[in-house]
C-alpha cells in the first residue's frame, strides 16, 4: 500500500454494549457474560450460550437493520464526514449470514398461512448494501464479502486497497451479524457449540460461543485526532487442506505476508489479537502459527471472543473496534477465563490487561473454507 | 481511456439453460479432473467444472498462487432451501457437510483445492454488477501487485421449481432461466495474452458513461453489448452516440442468470478474434460499469 491509510470513525452495536465506554468497562473487567439463548425447536435439546445485543430482551430479526443503521450512524459521525464526502463513500460489507434472520422469520411467518411456502436464502447478497446506501444517500461502489468467518477482515482489507489505489477517497466498512436458527443449529450439528464458555487457547476450550453485532469504520487518508491508527497492510490465504480447520503452515504463511507487505519484522509486532475461537483445532493450528512466525518471543497476545462471542463475518471489525476502544484508554484486554494450560502449545494468552502506548499489532482471522486474514494496524508515526 | 490494460490469458462461458430439471455436474467434473469431489453440492459442482475448463483453455500454465475471486448473487440456493425446510417444517437439525456447503465460499475453497491452488480466495456480491464487483477486486490486486494472476467468475445456480425461483429474483414468473460458472483467467503480464481489458467504475449517470468513452476511436472492429437492466432503446442510443454498428447480443442464448455478464465477456472472447467489446452494464440506481475487451 503506497498512501496511508487511518481508521477515522467507529460505530458498533455489541452484546457489551455500543460505545467505547461500554467496551472498556466490559474488556477493563476481565470477564465474559453470555446468555443462554433458548431456541424454540428442541432439535437435539441445544441451549447455548449466546452473546446477544440487548441481553437478547426483544429479540425481533428486523432488528438487524436498526443495528446497522446505528452502528454506521455512529462511525460516519465520528469521521465528520461531510455530505458530499458521505455521498462518495464506498461501502463494504463483510458477514456470513447476510439477513437469514430476516428470511427465516419470513418463512415462519409464512409457514403459518401457507404448507408449502418456499423460503427465501437471500435477498441477493446486495439486500444490505442497497439498505446502506439508501439510508445514508451514498452512491459510492458496493462490495459484499462473504468468505465466511473472515468476511469483514477481507472487506476492511480491500477497502484499504481501494484508497490506496486512489479509487475512493473514504470507504465505510460494516462487518454485521445478527442471530439466526441456520447458523445455531448448523454449529451445533458441527458439535462446535461450547456446552461451558468461551476459552480461548485453555486446555479446557471445548468450543465456540456465538454472537451478534455490528462493526462499522470509516477509512480515509486524512488525520482526523491526534492519536491515529493505520491500516499498514493485510493478505488473505486460502488453505485447501480442510474446510472446517487450517493448517500452521497456512496460518504462518498469511502472518508472514502481512507482514511482508508492510515491510515489518517479527520484532516490530507489539501484541497479536488471536482469531481464538476456542475450538480445540482453530487455537491449536493459530498457536503453532504464532510459535512459527515469532518462535520464542511470540508478542502477548488476547482474544476478545470472550467478550463479544464470536460474531463470525462481522467479527473482523467488531474486535477491531473493541480492541481499539482499549489501546485508546492505553491497555491491551485480556482474554477472560484463560487458567489451564495447553501442554500441546507452550503458549498463553494474555491473563491481565497490558499497558500500551505505541506499536504495531496484528489481528487474525479465519473462517470455513479455508479463509486466512491476517491485518496490521499502528498508530506509529 | 487511461486506466491500466490487464491481460487475460484464457476464457471459458457457461451457461445451462434450466427447464424441468437440474444437471447432473459430477461426470463432467471427473473426466475434466480426473477425480471426484463427493461431498459438494451443486453449486460448488458448477464452480469446479467452469474454472477448470478455464484453466484447461489457458497456454499459459497455471501458478499455484493464482488467487480465486468468486461472483455471485444468490449464492448457494437449493441448500439453503433444504435446510430451511429441515429446521422449520422437518424440526431437525441440517447435516453437517449440508451446513458447511453453505458457507457461501466454499465454492472458491474447492476450485483452489480442485487445480491445486495456495493464494487468496474471495467471494463477493454486488446488487446487479455481482461479476463486475468480483473483477474489480482481483484487478486491484493485480494492479497493486499483490498477486501475478486471478481466476474471476460469475456463478449462480437455479432451483426448482422455476416459478419460485423467479420470484426469488424478483424477475416476472416464466423468465427464462440458466446457470452460469463463467471465468477468466487474467493477470498483469501480456505473455501468452488472448485479450487485455479495462474496467471503468463507477459511473454514476449515462452522461458520464458516454463521457468516458468520448475518446476511443471506434472502428468497424468494435461490439456493443449490454447488460440485463439496458433495454433496446437505451442500447440504440449508446450505439448511436458512439457510432458503434455491431452488436454482441449474449442475453438470448445465456438466459438469465444474476452474474450472466461473465457469459457475455467470457463468450465473446471465446469467439471474436481481433475484436474489441465494450460491455455495459447498468445497476438499480441507473449506475453503470463498462468494460472493455479487445482480443488478440
Amino acid at each position: 500500500m503506497n498512501k496511508r491509510i487511518s481508521i477515522q470513525g467507529r460505530g458498533i452495536v455489541s452484546a457489551i454494549g455500543n460505545t467505547n465506554k461500554h467496551i472498556v468497562t466490559a474488556c477493563k473487567s476481565g470477564k465474559a457474560n453470555p446468555q443462554y439463548i433458548s431456541l424454540p425447536h428442541s432439535i437435539e435439546k441445544p441451549l447455548p450460550y449466546y452473546f446477544a445485543v440487548n441481553n437478547g430482551e426483544q429479540r425481533d430479526a428486523d432488528a438487524l437493520f436498526d443495528y446497522i443503521k446505528s452502528a454506521v450512524s455512529d462511525a460516519i459521525a465520528d469521521a465528520g464526514l461531510n455530505a458530499e464526502q458521505i455521498r462518495k463513500l464506498g461501502i463494504f460489507i463483510g458477514t456470513s449470514s447476510n439477513e437469514i434472520g430476516v428470511l427465516e422469520k419470513r418463512y415462519q411467518h409464512d409457514l403459518q398461512s401457507v404448507a408449502d411456502a418456499y423460503p427465501l436464502t437471500s435477498n441477493g447478497f446486495g439486500e444490505l448494501l442497497a439498505y446502506i446506501a439508501e439510508e445514508f444517500s451514498i452512491q459510492g461502489p458496493q462490495y459484499n464479502f462473504i468468505t465466511a468467518c473472515s468476511s469483514s477482515a477481507n472487506a476492511l482489507i480491500y477497502a484499504a486497497q481501494m484508497i490506496s489505489a486512489h479509487k475512493i477517497d473514504h470507504a465505510l466498512v460494516v462487518g454485521t451479524e445478527s442471530f439466526n436458527f441456520m447458523s445455531t443449529y448448523g454449529f451445533h450439528a458441527m458439535t462446535l457449540l461450547s456446552a461451558q464458555q468461551c476459552l480461548p487457547f485453555d486446555a479446557r476450550r471445548d468450543g465456540i460461543v456465538l454472537g451478534e453485532g455490528v462493526g462499522a469504520l470509516v477509512l480515509g487518508t486524512r488525520q482526523t485526532t491526534d492519536k491515529p491508527y493505520y491500516i499498514e497492510s493485510g493478505a488473505n490465504l486460502c488453505d485447501t487442506g480442510g474446510v472446517t480447520s487450517s493448517s500452521p503452515e497456512t496460518i504462518a504463511h498469511v502472518m508472514q505476508m502481512a507482514l511482508t507487505r508492510a515491510s515489518l519484522s517479527v520484532d516490530d509486532i507489539t501484541a497479536i489479537k488471536a482469531h481464538g475461537t476456542s475450538t480445540i483445532s482453530n487455537d491449536t493450528a493459530e498457536g503453532q502459527a504464532m510459535k512459527m512466525v515469532f518462535h520464542a518471543s511470540v508478542p502477548a497476545f488476547t482474544s476478545l471472543k470472550p467478550y463479544i462471542g464470536h460474531t463470525m463475518g462481522a467479527c473482523g471489525t467488531m474486535e477491531l473496534i473493541c480492541l481499539l476502544a482499549c489501546l485508546d484508554e492505553g491497555f491491551i484486554p485480556s482474554t477472560p477465563g484463560f487458567n489451564v494450560a495447553d501442554e500441546n502449545l507452550q503458549i498463553t494468552p494474555l491473563t491481565e490487561a497490558r499497558p500500551f502506548d505505541t506499536g504495531n499489532i496484528m489481528l487474525n482471522f479465519f473462517g470455513f473454507g479455508g479463509n486466512n486474514s491476517t491485518f496490521i494496524i499502528s498508530n506509529l508515526s | 481511456m487511461n486506466n491500466t490494460d490487464l491481460y487475460i490469458y484464457a476464457a471459458s462461458a457457461n451457461a445451462w439453460p434450466i427447464d424441468d430439471h437440474i444437471p447432473n455436474l459430477k461426470p463432467q467434473i471427473k473426466e475434466l479432473c480426473g477425480r471426484s469431489f463427493r461431498r459438494t453440492n451443486h453449486y460448488i459442482d458448477l464452480g469446479i467444472l467452469g474454472a477448470n475448463r478455464c484453466a484447461s483453455h489457458s497456454e499459459k500454465e497455471l501458478s499455484p498462487q493464482c488467487g480465486v475471486f468468486i461472483a455471485t448473487e444468490q449464492g448457494n440456493v437449493s441448500d439453503g432451501i433444504d435446510i430451511n425446510k429441515q429446521i422449520f417444517v422437518d424440526k431437525e437439525a441440517p447435516m453437517p457437510f449440508q451446513f458447511i456447503n453453505v458457507s457461501n465460499n466454499l465454492a472458491g475453497f474447492y476450485v483452489a483445492q480442485s487445480l491445486n491452488l495456495l493464494s487468496t480466495n474471495i467471494t463477493i456480491s454486488r446488487r446487479d454488477f455481482p461479476f463486475e464487483a468480483a473483477l474489480e477486486m482481483a484487478s486491484l490486486d493485480l494492479q497493486l501487485s499483490n498477486l501475478d494472476s486471478c481466476l474471476v467468475g460469475g456463478l449462480d445456480e437455479c432451483s426448482l421449481p422455476l416459478d419460485q425461483h423467479c420470484q426469488r429474483m424478483s424477475l416476472p414468473v416464466g423468465t427464462p432461466l440458466s446457470e452460469g460458472s463463467s471465468w477468466l483467467y487474467i493477470g498483469n503480464t501480456p505473455q501468452d495474452a488472448i485479450a487485455k481489458y479495462q474496467l471503468f467504475s463507477p459511473l454514476t449517470s449515462y452522461e458520464e458513461m458516454i463521457n468516458t468513452l468520448d475518446d476511443i476511436d471506434i472502428d468497424s472492429h468494435y461490439y456493443l453489448s449490454g447488460g440485463y437492466r439496458i433495454n433496446e432503446e437505451e442500447l440504440q442510443n449508446i450505439s448511436q452516440s458512439l457510432g458503434i454498428t455491431r452488436r454482441y447480443d449474449y442475453l438470448e442464448t445465456a438466459r438469465y442468470h444474476d452474474t450472466n455478464a461473465a457469459y457475455g465477456i467470457s463468450a465473446f472472447i471465446e469467439q471474436k478474434k481481433g475484436r474489441h467489446l465494450l460491455h455495459i452494464n447498468k445497476d438499480y440506481l441507473n449506475r453503470y460499469i463498462i468494460i472493455y475487451v479487445s482480443t488478440i
